[in-house]
Order: structure tokens, then sequence, then C-alpha cells
């Protein structure tokens, strides 16, 4: 884990190329899902730190400041992995809060250019994101952007650590995430639902 | 007769305060691949230059009316006139480019390189190569101090700062600041730098004489990069993971405010005026105009996606 630690300060200052080039590029993508329920219904629903039971991967969540900033959770995933992280701003009235991964449990590793590199439970590094709900005319806009770089840190990453990875582990989070919470509402809701936009 | 001449000389006089009035920041957009020009006076964005390899770091050369855009991507950097809002020229470099700077005269321009671990000197007029400057691991923010006799470097992976004389190109000296320096500024007397110190929370104070720590000043949360304002008596720190700016009392030493602005503020630079400091949120894609006397945010002014501008991005 210390490896990680000091992987995550390396990653976050990296904006070198990409998939063949030089490094990484912090990415940004952004899931959104149309509910046909009123923002506060389903703002209630999320708007609890310590509360992830609305996501199907997450198993458990503790908190130790509820929704104070700087609240720092654990959330324990269905496979038994955990993502440990602060929160960095929560906006009651606006609906929205955001949070960073602080620390991760790996799933293995990965031998790589001479190396051991550990794998994440989700294989990236410096993530922060922020969820939010929007009223749109009496239905209710979610809004999920994560912004992160992928999980190595030096020129030509393993499969498990490229940008690929990561962005196919980010999306699965978001997309399960939203498609759950919108069928909440609807039984008929589904991933597809989901609009996905990458940036990089 | 005379009136006529009155007339002519007003209009003459009307055209150069004019010209001069004509401010402009560059903010590098690094999703979109491009350079959104930023008009001061309008506050507003006149015009998108294309620039691609994810654009980052930013530097203008008052003097030639020239703007270096480092492309990470690209290997190398973009070169832009400054007047007709153009593309002029790309130029390689190596492995990937972050930090760029100007010296103070335009005649240089200096382009770190992440990889290599080298600083890249090339001739303005001609783009030529110069030299290439072996200096610590991850040359990130660069400045040239007022005088234009050094060009410091912050080393992000060695948590350092060296200083090269720019008549030898060569290393003067090296000191330890905080960790993962980033962004540097320097006063215009030269008697101070400041490194923003993204993995220890806090902001170095330099002596530029055998490179003496004066001070480490506590910041928010991933403090990016710096800028002064009001005739150097305030310092302004972006803090990625706190989505604010923090403002230090440059006589006390002290954060004096912390100041709310979009989410991921990178670049941070002061308008000609002294007064009004550009801050490009990342995240947001917007660009905050901070009043450095009433510490309040004036306007935000939606730039493109990916918003960073590293480095100083405002010709006037």
């Amino acid at each position: 884990m210390k490896k990680i630690s000091l992987f995550v300060s390396f990653m976050s200052l990296l904006f070198a190329g990409a998939v063949n080039a030089h490094g990484p590029v912090r990415g940004k993508l952004t899931a959104s899902v149309t509910i046909n329920a009123s923002a506060e219904q389903v703002w209630d629903v999320i708007k609890n730190y310590d509360d992830m039971s609305w996501h199907p991967s997450i198993k458990s969540t503790t908190a130790d400041k509820g929704n104070k900033k700087g609240s720092v959770r654990v959330l324990t995933l269905a496979n038994g992995g955990t993502i440990t992280e602060e929160m960095k701003a929560y906006k009651a009235n606006k609906m929205s809060y955001k949070y960073k991964i602080i620390d991760m449990s790996t799933t293995g590793t990965v031998h790589h250019a001479g190396q051991d590199e550990p794998i994440p439970v989700l294989p990236v590094e410096n993530y922060a994101a922020t969820l939010s709900v929007k009223d749109k005319g009496g239905k209710s806009v979610v809004t999920w952007v994560a912004t992160y770089y992928r999980g190595y840190v030096n020129n030509n990453p393993p499969a498990e650590l490229n940008e690929e990875a990561a962005d196919k582990a980010v999306t699965a989070v978001l997309t399960d995430g939203l498609a759950s919470l919108a069928q909440k509402f609807d039984a008929s809701a589904s991933s597809s639902d989901v609009k996905i936009k990458l940036k990089r | 007769m005379m009136k006529k001449i009155i007339t002519a000389f007003s209009l003459a006089l009307w055209l150069t305060a004019d010209a001069y009035a004509e401010s402009y920041a560059f903010i590098t957009n690094q999703l979109d691949d491009n350079v959104s020009v930023l008009d001061l006076n309008q506050q507003r964005v006149i015009e998108k230059i294309a620039v691609t390899g994810k654009p980052a770091g930013v530097a203008v050369n008052q003097p030639m009316r020239r703007v270096y855009i480092s492309t990470p991507q690209g290997g190398g950097f973009a070169v832009l006139d400054s007047e007709n809002l153009q593309l002029i020229e790309t130029v390689e470099v190596g492995g990937a480019s972050l930090g760029i700077a100007v010296d103070r005269l335009g005649e240089r321009v200096f382009v770190a390189d992440w990889y290599e671990n080298t600083v890249d000197t090339f001739d303005t007029a001609s783009l030529s190569h110069i030299k290439k400057i072996q200096v610590g691991r991850s040359p990130s923010g660069m400045i040239v101090s007022p005088d234009n006799r050094w060009l410091y470097v912050a080393n992000r992976m060695d948590d350092s700062i060296s200083q090269i004389d720019l008549s030898t190109l060569k290393i003067r000296n090296t000191t330890k600041v905080g960790e993962h320096p980033f962004g540097l500024t320097v006063s215009s007397d030269g008697r101070r730098i400041y490194s923003a110190n993204v993995e220890s929370d806090d902001v170095t104070v330099l002596r530029p004489d055998h490179l003496k720590r004066v001070a480490t000043v506590k910041v928010g949360s991933r403090p990016y990069a710096v800028a002064l304002a009001l005739n150097d008596s305030r310092l302004f720190v972006t803090n990625q993971d706190d989505s604010s700016v923090s403002v230090i009392d440059t006589e006390t030493l002290e954060q004096i405010a912390e100041i709310e602005v979009g989410e991921k503020p990178e670049g941070i630079s002061t308008h000609p005026d002294d007064r009004q400091v550009y801050v490009a949120n990342w995240f947001d894609g917007t660009v905050s105009v901070i009043d450095a006397k009433t510490l309040e945010v004036t306007e935000t002014i939606v730039a493109g996606e990916g918003s960073r501008a590293f480095g100083e991005f405002i010709i006037k």
C-alpha cells in the first residue's frame, strides 16, 4: 500500500501522452441518467455519504464524520475489496458532493518491467468524483463525474494498468451505480439509459 | 490646420492606448486540444486555436508577441502569434514537455522534459536548439528572474529547486523545498522565489542568494501553482483538491484567506493591472477571476474542457 500511495503522488501530476507515448493524461468520465422522479426524491436516496447501498457493487459503507468535509468512508465491495474515500465538499442546497479516493486494497500484482506492480481494486490513480442531482422539468438528472489517471505511472503500462483498463473499470462503476439508482424509481430502467462521455 | 493636427494626435494617442489595453489570456484546454484566447477587456473567449498533443503549459513572449504552448503528448511545443491569434509553428523536443518559460528579453524559450530530466533551450528567433541542460527528476514549473540572470526550475520528484545561470546555462545551485514542488513564481525585485509543493500542501519561500529557505507556509490540498498581485504583497495559490485559492500575505507569510473557485484549479496568472488574478479550473473548464483587493471572485468564464494553463499565460 505504501507503494500505491507513492504512485498516487507521482501520478497526480503527470500530463504526458497516452496510449502509445509518454505517460498518462488525466481522464474525465461523465455518466448521467434521467430519472422520472423529483430531484429531491432521488437526492434522498444518495445524499448520505455513509450509505452507498444504492450501488450494487458495494456491500457496506462506513464513514467517520457523516456528511462533513473531511469525512473518511470505507466502501467494502461485494468481492471483498475496499476503497477509502475522503469527502472534499458537500452541498445540500445544490444536491451534490465530491470526494476522492485516498486508499485502496489490491487484487494482486502484475510483473512488469522487472517489478511487481500492485493492481488496485479500481485500477486508477488520483481519482476524484462528484455526484449531483439536478431538477429538469420535474424529472431529475443524476450526474456522476470522475477524474483519474491510469494506474501505471511510467511509460508503456501493462494492460492491467493502462488507460483502457482504467476507463473500463470506472465506466462500469458509474454505469452500474446509476442504472441501479434509476431502477429504484423505474423497474424497466437499465444500463443503456446511462449516458457516458469520456474525455482524455 | 492646428485642429487637424490635434485630431490626428489624439487619434494616435487613442490608438496607442487601445493597443496597450489589449490583454489576452491563453488558456490551454487539454481535453479539447486547443487554446482559448480570453480577451481581458471583454472578459470572454474571442478565439480558440487548435493545438494538438494535449496542450498544458504556457509561456508568453511579450517583446516578440509570441506564446509558447507545451504539448506533452506532442513531445514539444507550439508557437502562437499573440496578435493574429494563429498557430505559427510546432517544435519537436523529446519525451514529454510540460513546464515552459521565456527569458525576460524574449530571446530564449526553455522547455522542461518530464521524462528526460532536462531543460531544452531554444532561440526564439530561429527556433533552433541551443542547449540541453540536465536537471533534477521530473522538472516542472520554471520562471526567469526579473534581472534575466537566473532560470529557476522545480525538480518535482527530487523535492528541489535548481537555479540555472542564464549566461552559462549551467546549474549554479540546488535546494530542497517541500514535497513535489510544481508551480513557481518570483517577486518583481527578484528577492523572493515561491514554490507550490503538491505533496506537502505548502509553499516554500526562497531567497535567491544561496537559495536560502525563508519560510514554509501551509496552504490547501495539493497546491499546484502560484501568482503574485498588488505589488507583490499577496501570493495566490491554487489548491487542486480543495477547489480554492489560498491567499498569503507576503509580509507576514501567513495565509489570510481562502477563496472558493471552480473545481481542480490549476494554472494561475495576474492581469497587467496587477489586481485581477485569473485561475484555470481543470474540472469545470472555466476561468475564475479574483479581485486581489476584495478577495472575491468577480467573473467565471467558460474556457473549454480540461483548462490547465500551467505557466504565465497573460500577454499585454
